[in-house]
């Protein structure tokens, strides 16, 4: 198993067609997503293939300056994408998101790396970029519904929070039970991905790489390495974010501030 | 411990609740602040448990105002119990000794089953979770919390308006004996007349944010203002 199916760009443009049906079917059920369909389709065209260009200039160069930026950009993007999805912002929370996305994912990443696959040179971008990408998008996902529903808890039990408050509890504790839920809603999805992992679902790595022509059973100790990173890299982030944000939660006389609750 | 609100004002953005608001409640005794819905007794009784401040004003406990006190230090000397009960993750038991763990106080089981026995709550119920208790035996469970830090004042922010006329009854028999049996003043916000007359020494009609009578059961009966008439004839919500 070497050898992989190039495919030609006339093949990609023929596989447009597909994208096409979901466009009809919109029409047809006047679903209002037709444009969307159009430009998400363009979209993900250009974003890929500029994508692919500067992955095989940045493989080419091999200077790790090009890899850290990557890095930076790819964790921006990826906290800036996540703050626009939350709705419950108790104050300093894109810095809270960045620093929750930058210790999360930077400590099981350079474990991975240096301990486990101890990859030479320390910046080889053709397994820092792509690797690091997975673990980024999946802490981005963690980070927004943990804060959501850290907001939607916060709401739900209010009187929870404040009878905590009244028998004398210390504002952190009061919030307990909030981020409880909180750390759990955003690290479910991550957990039950590796129950069904290899009986519903082959990641997309894995597929990947079997495509690629890598033995399967090589390309499954990728993939546990892999969900073992995006397991701890969340559960890290959300363990960090839920204390950083809940200073935002109170005003200086341990009060919930109100305008959170609206 | 005596209660007094000074000129308060409250609001919620644009939306004035308590303006120039002046109250004073009497040590050990039990008040119940009436009026309909929106008229501004649920913030009140938040103000004066220090779970929010007031836009202006002061609100004085004894002769100290809270200005001059960490909300710690108020919610000490005044318990709050909300409109609905508000029991945490874990036993009976486990919610009646939160706050003194807090305070590193150890209760022993049996004065805790003696006060549970005066309360006409059955000791098996300290191994039982919120969830398996009713809403009335819930609600009385919260006093029982609170009462067993021994504030000074008891807040209680419509404590039987979600509950059926038979358990509403055994809470506002526990809410009289607050005073007394335990020697608490009592502030509890309601809009049912009945249960105001029931069991208060003073009761405080509060009409678009402010005072607009009180006095004994009796005076307030016997008045013959008419806002006061319309709503115990129930023209208001």
């Amino acid at each position: 198993m070497s050898d992989y199916i190039v495919i030609s760009n006339t093949s990609v443009l023929i596989s447009l067609g597909l994208m096409l049906i979901v466009a009809i079917i919109g029409l047809i059920n006047k679903l209002g997503i037709t444009g969307n369909v159009i430009i998400g389709t363009i979209r993900s065209f250009a974003q890929l293939t500029i994508m692919g260009y500067i992955l095989s200039w940045i493989f080419d160069m091999q200077l790790w300056y090009f890899t850290v930026l990557m890095l930076i950009v790819m964790i921006a993007f990826a906290t800036y994408d996540s703050y626009k999805r939350i709705d419950f912002r108790p104050g300093k929370t894109f810095f809270c998101c960045l620093s929750a996305m930058l210790v999360g994912n930077a400590l099981p990443l350079a474990f991975m790396f240096y301990v486990v696959l101890q990859i030479m040179p320390w910046y080889d971008p053709q397994y820092v970029i792509p690797i690091s990408a997975m673990v980024i998008s999946n802490t981005m996902t963690a980070i927004s519904i943990c804060l959501n529903t850290f907001g939607s808890e916060l709401r739900l039990r209010r009187y929870e929070v404040e009878a905590k408050l009244s028998l004398g509890a210390p504002k952190s504790l009061a919030l307990d039970a909030i981020r409880k839920s909180a750390m759990k809603a955003g690290l479910i999805p991550t957990i039950n991905a590796l129950m069904v992992l290899g009986i519903v679902k082959l990641p997309g790595m894995m597929t990947g790489q079997i495509l690629g022509g890598v033995a399967p059973i090589e390309s499954v100790k990728y993939q546990l390495l892999i969900m073992y990173m995006i397991s701890s890299a969340a559960a890290i982030a959300l363990f960090m974010l839920v204390y950083l944000v809940e200073k935002g939660v109170f005003n200086n006389r341990e009060q919930i501030r109100y305008e959170l609750l609206k | 411990m005596k209660i007094r609100c000074e000129k308060l004002e409250a609001a919620y953005g644009e939306n004035t609740v308590l303006s120039d608001f002046d109250v004073s409640f009497p040590t050990n005794s039990i008040n119940t602040v009436i009026g309909p819905s929106g008229s501004g007794k649920s913030t009140l009784l938040r103000l004066i448990a220090a779970l929010e401040d007031p836009r202006a004003g002061k609100i004085y406990y004894d002769d100290r105002s809270h200005t001059e006190l960490h909300p710690r230090e108020i919610r000490d000397k005044v318990g709050m119990i909300f409109q609905k009960p508000t029991l945490f993750e874990g036993t009976v038991y486990d919610n009646l000794t939160f706050g003194l763990k807090l305070r590193k106080q150890k209760l022993d089981r049996e004065e805790i089953t003696e006060v549970l026995k005066s309360v006409d709550i059955p000791v098996e119920y300290l191994e039982k979770t919120g969830n398996e208790l009713s809403l009335g035996e819930q609600q009385r469970i919260c006093i029982i919390r609170s009462l067993l830090l021994d504030p000074q004042v008891i807040l209680l922010d419509e404590p039987v308006s979600a509950l059926d006329p038979q358990r509403a009854n055994r809470v506002l028999k526990l809410t009289r004996s607050l005073k007394t049996d335990f020697e608490k003043t009592v502030i509890m916000v309601s809009h049912n007349m009945n249960d105001a007359m029931q069991i208060s020494d003073r009761i405080f009609f509060i009409w678009q944010g402010n005072i607009l009578l009180e006095g004994s059961p009796a005076t307030i009966k016997e008045n013959n203002n008419e806002i006061i008439r319309k709503f115990m004839a129930g023209e208001y919500e």
